[in-house]
């Protein structure tokens, strides 16, 4: 149980860490993607802890599992790729305005404008 | 027609204006788009307005709470729609459209900016009367989306790495903010405040409470990073001052309060229960409260040293939000009446400067303060709304920004938050000051200066009906905000559910008048000192910190950590 969220936490802190230091724009939102899909996966792991039959509706009652949590996160996938889209279409925009990724790069060329 | 409906309809019509402005592009012929952009813009922004008047009577008695479409409460959207929604979409809606009529003259005006906008204005409106956390982060990443694109729509290459940072930081605090929701769940087992406020009660073990601690952090800081204030602001005036000059209004004016106001409806409901997590809120509020009040400091310095006229404004929006901050932290129904006044009075006079100086920057070509001179050629109408929003971001009397400023520090009297405030004030008039010498004529020794660019210096008076006519509703706002400033702090405080009215009885005194030319007198000083040797040393070492990319992360982490560390050490 508490490896699952180690390993969560992990995945969250690498898209962290990516977000951060990478240069490259295209990775920085791969990074974004992934820190977005470690919370998710949280959601579903853990959601899914609570009760343990498949949640279908049936005359006997069973626990059967929270489908609230999973139900949840197909709203957050489509909000993450909505950003992963606006921000891929910003990075584009970005380089036919300056042909290049490397943030530092752009930043210099942008401020001297 | 029921308030319920008439609810529904107030959040729902700016999103079909949106779709309407879709439809629109797909016309050829450019008379018929623009009427169809103005039918949209009259749906989704002046028509709400209307319908706000008609929810009054309703509101003013007691909150509406329903299920959208009369679903079942399991799988039901959750509206709350309160004094507080209300008194947010008053805000929200004023603003949007008269920055909506500036965007007529000066631009942009395809059809795809006017369906951004009317959508990011369905997400402020959704935003205020939403009652369940999930429901919280969908209108918050929608407000987010939104404003990311609308950002980016100047088509600057500045505008665009801005989004990107903007994005990013706000993304990573959605996500975090995710997180926070889903501790809540896990512990209490509801998502509508209602059900969660009802479980927080019996909640007793020392584990939950600091589980529930540690997800409420996640929330805040979340929040704050939408709302800009320290250590997490570092995205914004980046942002503010690359965007177009009207979403500039919008997003100085609005969008950085609503989610502070959408936070306090779930925080405040929470309190308002005995239980024995009262004492995490007292903690993270007393946190905000800090938080805010040296923003209100450190924001002025910061405008204090820019040469960007856009940039500075944008600082003084962090400034401004910082004053809200922590009059909103005291977490009284008074202290949420001051804290809207202010967020509200800000909206009106931030709109104002934004605009006036954004219509000066099209004429001149330039953002430098330094280098623009004679600004009053553009015409008399964006001269005199310039001069009625920089008195009343100072707090002169008799402007609004003076009556909300004396709402708030009344609130602080005597506490060290004053002081600090009091300081700010002055650093605000100073760089107002400073803003101003953009409307001095151009004198001889001007030419003879090596930077001196004769293009720039030719303004020609600005054309164009509805730029003006913004601008001068925004003005006569902010003049009738001051007069009626005592019904306003009634209003406010009957909708927050209290019959004290913030703003003080005795509010144009002699002595308030006094309090004023010494504040006045202290500013002079201190641009007299920022114009001076040192003083342009020190300032020019503050402009020139830029704040990197992996900063704004770094901040973001180190305010997650504190705000946790603290949560954890005392429990």
């Amino acid at each position: 149980m508490m490896i699952n969220r180690i390993l969560l936490l992990c995945l969250f802190l690498l898209g962290f860490y990516g977000l951060m230091v990478l240069k490259n724009l295209v990775k920085k939102v791969f990074a974004l993607s992934i820190q977005n899909s470690a919370v998710i996966l949280l959601f579903i792991v853990e959601g899914s802890r609570i009760g343990d039959h498949a949640p279908i509706l049936s005359e006997d009652q069973v626990r059967y599992v929270d489908p609230i949590p999973q139900a949840l996160m197909l709203t957050a996938i489509v909000v993450g790729i909505c950003v992963t889209a606006l921000a891929l279409a910003l990075v584009y925009r970005l380089y036919q305005k300056y042909e290049s990724l490397n943030v530092e790069e752009i930043q210099r060329k942008a401020n001297n404008e | 027609m029921n308030s319920e409906n008439l609810i529904v309809i107030q959040i729902v019509l700016p999103l079909s204006g949106a779709a309407l402005c879709f439809v629109s592009k797909l016309l050829k012929s450019q008379t018929l788009q623009r009427l169809i952009d103005w039918f949209a813009a009259f749906l989704g922004l002046f028509v709400p307005l209307g319908l706000l008047f008609f929810l009054y009577p309703a509101v003013s008695q007691h909150p509406i709470q329903f299920y959208v479409g009369n679903q079942h409460p399991l799988i039901g959207i959750e509206l709350r729609f309160d004094g507080v929604s209300w008194l947010l979409n008053v805000m929200g809606f004023i603003t949007a459209a008269t920055s909506w009529l500036y965007s007529r003259t000066a631009g942009p005006h395809t059809p795809e900016f006017s369906a951004l906008f009317l959508i990011q204005t369905f997400a402020l409106t959704a935003t205020a009367s939403s009652a369940d956390l999930f429901n919280l982060f969908v209108c918050f990443e929608i407000l987010g989306i939104a404003s990311y694109a609308l950002t980016a729509f100047s088509g600057k290459g500045r505008a665009f790495m801005a989004a990107f940072s903007y994005m990013a930081v706000s993304s990573t605090a959605m996500a975090i903010f995710l997180i926070g929701v889903f501790g809540i769940y896990r512990i209490t087992g509801a998502l509508s405040y209602d059900g969660i406020a009802r479980y927080i009660t019996r909640i007793t073990t020392e584990a939950q409470i600091v589980g529930l601690g540690l997800s409420l952090v996640c929330i805040v800081i979340a929040t704050a990073v939408r709302v800009a204030i320290l250590p997490v602001y570092g995205w914004l005036p980046e942002a503010h001052a690359t965007a177009p000059h009207a979403i500039s209004a919008v997003l100085s004016g609005v969008l950085i309060k609503v989610p502070l106001f959408a936070l306090g409806r779930f925080l405040f409901l929470l309190m308002s229960n005995v239980s024995a997590i009262d004492i995490v809120f007292k903690e993270i509020l007393d946190v905000l409260k800090l938080s805010g009040t040296l923003t209100a400091l450190v924001a002025v310095i910061f405008a204090l040293s820019q040469r960007d006229v856009k940039r500075l404004l944008a600082y003084h929006s962090i400034s401004q939000i910082g004053y809200v901050v922590s009059a909103w932290a005291i977490a009284s129904p008074m202290a949420i009446a001051a804290a809207w006044m202010h967020a509200f009075y800000h909206a009106l006079f931030k709109g104002l400067l934004f605009l006036s100086v954004g219509t000066v920057i099209d004429a001149s070509g330039s953002k430098d303060v330094y280098t623009i001179r004679g600004a009053y050629k553009v015409g008399l109408i964006p001269t005199i709304a310039f001069f009625v929003g920089a008195l009343s971001i100072s707090a002169f009397p008799p402007f609004n920004g003076f009556a909300s400023k004396a709402a708030i520090f009344y609130l602080h009297k005597g506490s060290w938050e004053y002081i600090i405030l009091s300081i700010a004030s002055v650093g605000t008039i100073a760089s107002m000051i400073k803003l101003s010498r953009m409307f001095i004529p151009e004198g001889k020794s001007a030419k003879a200066r090596p930077e001196y660019n004769p293009n720039i210096l030719v303004l020609k008076p600005v054309t164009g009906f509805w730029l003006k006519v913004s601008l001068v509703i925004f003005a006569l706002a902010c003049v009738m905000g001051g007069l009626f400033s005592k019904e306003m702090g009634r209003l406010a405080g009957l909708l927050v559910g209290t019959e004290t009215n913030p703003v003080p009885t005795h509010l144009f005194t002699l002595n308030s008048i006094k309090g004023t030319l010494s504040l006045l007198a202290q500013g002079v000083l201190l641009y007299l000192f920022v114009i001076s040797l040192p003083g342009k040393y020190i300032t020019h070492k503050i402009e020139t910190r830029q704040p990197s990319f992996a900063g704004l992360l770094f901040a973001f982490s180190l305010g997650i950590g504190l705000l946790g560390t603290l949560v954890l050490l005392r429990h």
